[in-house]
């Protein structure tokens, strides 16, 4: 009796953080792709301190144009001769802000309508959510190739311009979400006892929806670090000399017959980057809603 | 049936109105004077004026709005500021082109993804479902552009098979570029049928169908293929409409005549009306895809058809 007591105690005491983890922490794709992105994370953040970006970044050699990977320069080098791989590492800096700031951006501004279009029902509702399909309706790239044709390259209208395609989204599953569960008791109790609408969205209702914009969080993040290179890549992002992978692989481009390794290394950095930001969002999504798992 | 096919187009008249108001409120934000752009930056200020004046650059954003509307309308998307060519013509000629390489690149994609998300969902957990799983993976991580030149540099400069951009091989000219642009599609299309052929693979009507005699393969497409489409369908429709965009994309790295590079030189150029023409019909385009898309559901699903009898 007292063993199954106890076990039921102990049962009971785990958090709902600790169950998420605990199903997660089983899947073997999941932990790789948590891996990956924490390394990748680390390297963007520490940067500085493995490459110098002054002598190995910036620094030109023409003596040593487009060399194949060496114990030296690991991925070769480009035109200029400079490091490739310092490039890569220096490059993840960008990628990374820009997707993380035009997620932020979009979480925030899809987030807020979402929740306030929800919760307020109504003819507001109806307002914004039609806007909202009008914004879903342009296909990402060929907004974010319209915004950063207007507002011209810099980094933060790049911010911009990524963020815009993902705030539809974000909008949606707030919406939904908050539907679900405006009319819960709890809620009900919160309004009861006199509690300010922005608390009860802020307080009781965003917790409860965390999941599926978690999940969303991790997805957009992907893509946004897929658009800065592709904006890039087109001359519309980041431009040269600043090294981010897009506009490495824009350059590598021309020289595709005699530098093949030029492509080959930043490529596999946005490939990397990405694929382990979906394997992490996937297994969140088997972990965070078991009854979605196949 | 009618009925519901009206709704679908009535209702793509606000999106529509929205979607062009968008685009030219963000490009009227451009800056530099049109007019500037036109006569180049010595021209006096008199002439300047008047040039503003003829293009009715002076008056109330919502004043060009309107006329650029009943332009549209017309088929009228005013003339570009570098040649002077009407812009309507020069996106048409060049459509094809993009139309063709999203279209192909859509049929590769279905193809491909559909079959083999009914393979891995009947033999769960296989070597097959696991390879092609992980390949779907990769396929939706990989940049399209990086997956672009890899393949010039296999196909074109180590195989010397295919050609590595340009129009001059007729089909074949197609066949790397509408395989970088259907890579991604295919992927999360083969996903996506994966997951919903396990759902539906395990219900009830199908172990009675099953039960009653029907054949395996019958039973897969007849039965559960039909419910398991739906999320695909939707998907598909997305999937054309982010085509439409990688191809702006693909056909710059192929160095295709398409839409997609009109588009760009445009922007290079500040061709303020080159651009905006681009994306507004890309963007009908797209919204043209999402109601056939719609139509589609109305006919796979018969109860969608039921609520507007």
């Amino acid at each position: 009796m007292s063993e199954q007591a106890s076990a039921l105690k102990k049962y009971k005491k785990r958090s709902q953080m600790a169950e998420v983890w605990l199903r997660f922490r089983k899947n073997k794709a999941a932990i790789f792709g948590l891996i990956i992105f924490t390394c990748i994370l680390l390297v963007s953040i520490f940067a500085d301190v493995l490459v110098d970006y002054e002598t190995k970044v910036k620094q030109q050699d023409f003596m040593n144009r487009m060399a194949s990977p060496s114990w030296e320069h690991p991925f070769g080098t480009d035109e200029f001769g400079r490091d490739i791989l310092g490039r890569v590492v220096h490059g993840s800096r960008l990628s990374l802000a820009v997707g993380l700031g035009s997620v932020a951006f979009s979480l925030l501004l899809g987030g807020t309508l979402g929740a306030v279009a929800g919760y307020y029902g109504g003819r507001l509702d109806n307002l914004i959510m039609r806007i909202v399909d009008i914004f879903m309706a342009i296909p990402s790239t060929i907004m974010a190739i319209t915004i950063m044709a207007a507002l011209g390259a810099s980094t933060f209208n790049l911010m911009l311009a990524i963020g815009i395609s993902f705030i539809p989204t974000y909008a949606r599953i707030m919406r939904s979400s908050v539907i679900g569960l405006r009319n819960t008791e709890f809620v009900e109790a919160a309004k009861a006892i006199g509690a300010k609408n922005s608390t009860i969205i802020l307080t009781e209702i965003l917790p409860n929806c965390m999941a599926p914009i978690l999940v969303q969080i991790t997805m957009s993040f992907a893509f946004g670090v897929l658009n800065v290179s592709t904006l890039s890549f087109i001359g519309l992002g980041i431009s040269p000399p600043t090294p981010e992978w897009g506009n490495m692989l824009s350059t590598a481009r021309e020289y595709l017959r005699d530098a093949p390794h030029m492509c080959f290394f930043p490529g596999m950095a946005i490939a990397l980057t990405i694929l382990s930001l979906n394997l992490l969002g996937d297994g969140l999504r088997d972990a965070l809603d078991p009854k979605l798992k196949q | 049936m009618h009925k519901y096919i009206l709704k679908r187009l009535l209702m793509m008249i606000p999106v529509l109105i929205g979607i062009t108001f968008i685009i030219f409120v963000i490009l009227n934000m451009t800056p530099g004077d049109p007019a500037l752009i036109i006569l180049g930056s010595e021209a006096n200020d008199e002439t300047v004026a008047q040039l503003r004046d003829e293009l009715g650059l002076d008056d109330p954003l919502l004043l060009q709005y309107g006329r650029y509307m009943l332009g549209l309308v017309k088929g009228d998307l005013g003339q570009s500021y570098i040649n002077n060519r009407a812009i309507f013509p020069s996106i048409m000629e060049r459509l094809p082109i993009t139309l063709s390489l999203a279209l192909l690149a859509m049929l590769v994609s279905v193809v491909v993804a559909i079959p083999l998300g009914i393979i891995s969902a009947t033999k769960q957990y296989s070597f097959l479902d696991s390879t092609s799983m992980v390949l779907c993976l990769i396929g939706v991580s990989i940049p399209s552009f990086w997956l672009a030149l890899m393949l010039i540099l296999f196909f074109s400069v180590n195989l010397s098979l295919l050609p590595s951009g340009g129009l001059n091989n007729g089909i074949v000219s197609y066949i790397l570029p509408a395989v970088t642009l259907a890579t991604s599609g295919a992927a999360s299309m083969a996903r996506q049928t994966r997951s919903s052929m396990l759902e539906v693979i395990r219900q009830d009507y199908i172990r009675t169908a099953r039960a009653k005699g029907v054949r395996k393969n019958k039973v897969l497409i007849r039965h559960a293929l039909k419910n398991a489409i739906m999320p695909v369908i939707t998907l598909m429709g997305l999937t054309l409409g982010r085509n439409v965009g990688g191809a702006v994309v693909v056909e710059s790295i192929f160095t295709l005549p398409g839409t997609g590079r009109l588009l760009l030189e445009g922007i290079r150029s500040k061709d303020i009306p080159m651009v905006m023409g681009c994306v507004v019909v890309l963007s009908i385009l797209i919204s043209i895809a999402n109601l056939l898309v719609d139509i589609v559901y109305g006919f796979v699903d018969p109860r969608l058809k039921g609520e507007y009898r």
